[in-house]
């Protein structure tokens, strides 16, 4: 067991495993830093990889069918804005709404354009390439893991970047983390806090539209309904023991990965049952969250 | 000055009917330009989805039977979650509550010797008290440590899940019978109302839950602190209620009933225990209880208006026109229009009132 753990392979897939989360957990970040809990992310994530793995297969291309995905993640996020901006509906409620929409729209588009109820396997999405970066990907352990990996994984690192120039160093950003600081004191220097939390809730959608897109492209081969299975919502708590920060919140998303591969992976060198082993994100979660919460406290008070 | 307020509340009582009508009126409009819509991409008769959609669950005793089921376990998480969303908690405990207490009816009502007295009360209530003491897990850990009771709870409702899978897999299981608890027995069950239509008591346990629940929500003090800690926290710790113990408390109640409801609605519609998903149930709670505006005296009318729409979709599943999974986009835009403020100030821009 010790030697699968540190095999070059668990390193790798750990950090396959790991990037939906990340993706999840950037949205997460940037609608929280504009005061709004989107938990909506496992929804978009879900009608993203669908809309990937259906266009990507009618068109051939996997580009398109990524462009595809994001633009469903944007959707989603479009009324996310919609119903908790305009019509101001409470935010918990309308990610509630639209994770409960999404897990109807997945069902009834698949019936309505393949005329099947449970996945896509018989339509096969087009996969997101894996992308080898010629000498560095030689390097001994860490180069297949970080030089040989799928594109979105490098879309990923790209996206931690983007998203510190972004919050610290661009207007956008400074409003954004304004309007979540206190939306009262921002509105009233004259910024509309509406839609700077639409441009973030864009951002956002985005993001679910990758994780989405890698889920139904690149980590399987096709849509299966319930296939994000809490990953979204994993996302959210990774976020959340990041404190918020990008750089941490990635390395906390790369944690839970890896307890999540662990789980996977587990299962052909340890005799524990399956489903015992599948808690293991679940209840890792619990205990992360907790210890946050724990550690936080203590922080106030001392 | 007495006369005023009377009138008032009268007043305010007719806008409440008003928007409740209306509201309901946009959600059937909603579902028929999404039926409609459905209709005319694969080419279907209009007019005969639609009839079947909104007639056939009337058609017959046995139909009117099956929207009864339905309404059964909406009316237990309907009433788990008004009092939980009433003291503020977005606790979504009540789907894995509800999985569980069904789980533990199917696994305990078969172990106990057949001259038990009152099998099936014995395990509704282990039901209770063992979803009781998982629910209290997410409920302390918010109270005390301010962890966020959602996410801590979805995390939990998978590892019940996975937990259940694995003793249904190897250690409860019936051997003879793959994925499923022993067959129950006739004297291990709840009564039959009407064996021919399938109809249980278990559907007046949930009326009598609905209105329990109501009670304690409105007329004990426990209810009263619930109340007013979700209305405004602050004000609630200055008038010198326990808010963590009302925070806790809350959600433990919850889970207890959604355990509670999960093993009646086995016991009294199941004969055996053969899930093999998280049915949901917890999240339709959550729709119900926005309809009846969070109060469990109105959820018999939310439970038979959603039950309605919900076996509606199912007869047409049957039919395969449509999926009846359907029913999750209807179920989602009647939150989003049940739950909308702008929704309800402007009903009341058109009656002239002020925003009271």
């Amino acid at each position: 067991m010790i030697s699968f753990i540190f095999s070059e392979n668990f390193l790798t897939s750990s950090i396959s495993y790991a990037l939906p989360i990340i993706f999840a957990a950037f949205a997460a970040l940037i609608s929280n830093k504009a005061n709004i809990v989107s938990i909506n992310i496992e929804g978009s994530m879900s009608v993203a990889a669908l809309s990937g793995a259906l266009v990507s297969y009618y068109t051939q291309s996997w580009a398109i069918g990524l462009l595809a995905a994001i633009a469903a993640g944007v959707g989603m996020s479009l009324l996310l804005a919609l119903s908790a901006i305009k019509l101001k509906t409470d935010t918990f409620l309308s990610g509630i709404a639209l994770n409960t929409f999404a897990s109807g729209l997945c069902v009834l588009v698949l019936y309505l354009v393949l005329g099947v109820k449970g996945d896509s396997s018989m339509t096969p999405s087009v996969l997101i390439p894996q992308v080898k970066i010629p000498l560095l990907s030689e390097i001994p352990v860490i180069g297949p893991s970080l030089f040989a990996q799928n594109l979105l994984f490098y879309v990923a690192v790209i996206s931690l970047f983007a998203l510190m120039f972004l919050l610290y160093r661009t207007r956008l950003g400074t409003k954004i983390r304004a309007t979540g600081y206190n939306p009262e004191a921002t509105a009233s220097v004259g910024i509309k806090t509406g839609r700077v939390q639409t441009v973030s809730l864009v951002f956002c959608g985005v993001f679910c539209g990758l994780g989405g897109a890698y889920l139904s492209m690149a980590n399987l081969g096709y849509f299966s309904a319930g296939m994000v299975s809490g990953r979204g919502f994993i996302g959210i708590a990774a976020e959340a023991m990041g404190a918020g920060k990008p750089v941490l919140t990635m390395l906390f998303s790369l944690l839970f990965g890896a307890v999540d591969y662990f789980a996977v992976g587990g299962q052909t060198v340890m005799s524990a049952p399956y489903e015992l082993l599948n808690t293991l994100p679940y209840i890792m979660t619990l205990a992360a969250l907790l210890i946050y919460s724990l550690a936080k406290k203590k922080h106030i008070q001392t | 000055m007495d006369k005023l307020l009377t009138k008032q509340r009268l007043m305010s009582g007719g806008r409440r009917f008003l928007k409740t009508v209306m509201t309901t009126l946009a959600a059937v409009a909603v579902a028929v330009i999404l039926l409609v819509a459905a209709c005319l991409i694969i080419k279907e008769d209009i007019g005969a989805t639609l009839r079947t959609f909104f007639l056939t669950p009337l058609q017959s005793s046995y139909e009117i039977g099956e929207l009864v089921l339905e309404m059964i376990p909406l009316l237990f998480t309907g009433t788990a979650v008004c009092i939980m969303n009433r003291c503020g908690q977005f606790n979504m405990f009540v789907e894995g509550g509800f999985f569980l207490g069904a789980f533990i009816a199917g696994v305990l009502a078969p172990m106990l010797p057949a001259q038990t007295p009152l099998i099936p009360v014995l395990c509704m209530l282990a039901a209770a008290l063992v979803s009781g003491i998982l629910g209290y897990i997410p409920a302390k850990m918010k109270a005390a440590f301010g962890v966020n009771e959602f996410v801590s709870s979805l995390m939990l409702n998978y590892i019940v899940f996975w937990v259940v899978m694995y003793l249904l897999h190897g250690v409860c299981g019936d051997p003879e019978y793959i994925n499923a608890t022993r067959y129950l027995e006739d004297y291990m069950k709840l009564p039959f109302l009407n064996e021919g239509i399938q109809l249980s008591s278990s559907v007046l346990l949930a009326l009598a839950v609905a209105i329990l629940g109501g009670v304690f929500l409105f007329f004990t003090k426990w209810g009263y602190a619930i109340r007013t800690t979700g209305d405004n926290l602050h004000f609630a710790e200055y008038s010198g209620i326990k808010t963590r113990r009302t925070i806790v408390y809350s959600q433990v109640i919850g889970a207890m009933i959604a355990g509670f409801g999960g093993a009646a609605l086995l016991l009294g519609n199941y004969y055996r225990f053969a899930w093999t998903a998280l049915p949901n149930y917890g999240f339709d709670g959550f729709v119900v209880a926005i309809i009846a505006g969070n109060n469990p005296f109105y959820l018999p009318f939310a439970a038979l208006f959603l039950g309605y729409l919900r076996s509606g979709a199912l007869q047409m599943s049957r039919v395969g026109v449509l999926p009846n999974e359907l029913i999750y986009v209807i179920q989602a835009i009647i939150i989003i229009i049940f739950g909308a403020k702008t929704f309800i100030s402007m009903v009341k821009k058109r009656r002239g009132g002020s925003d009271t």
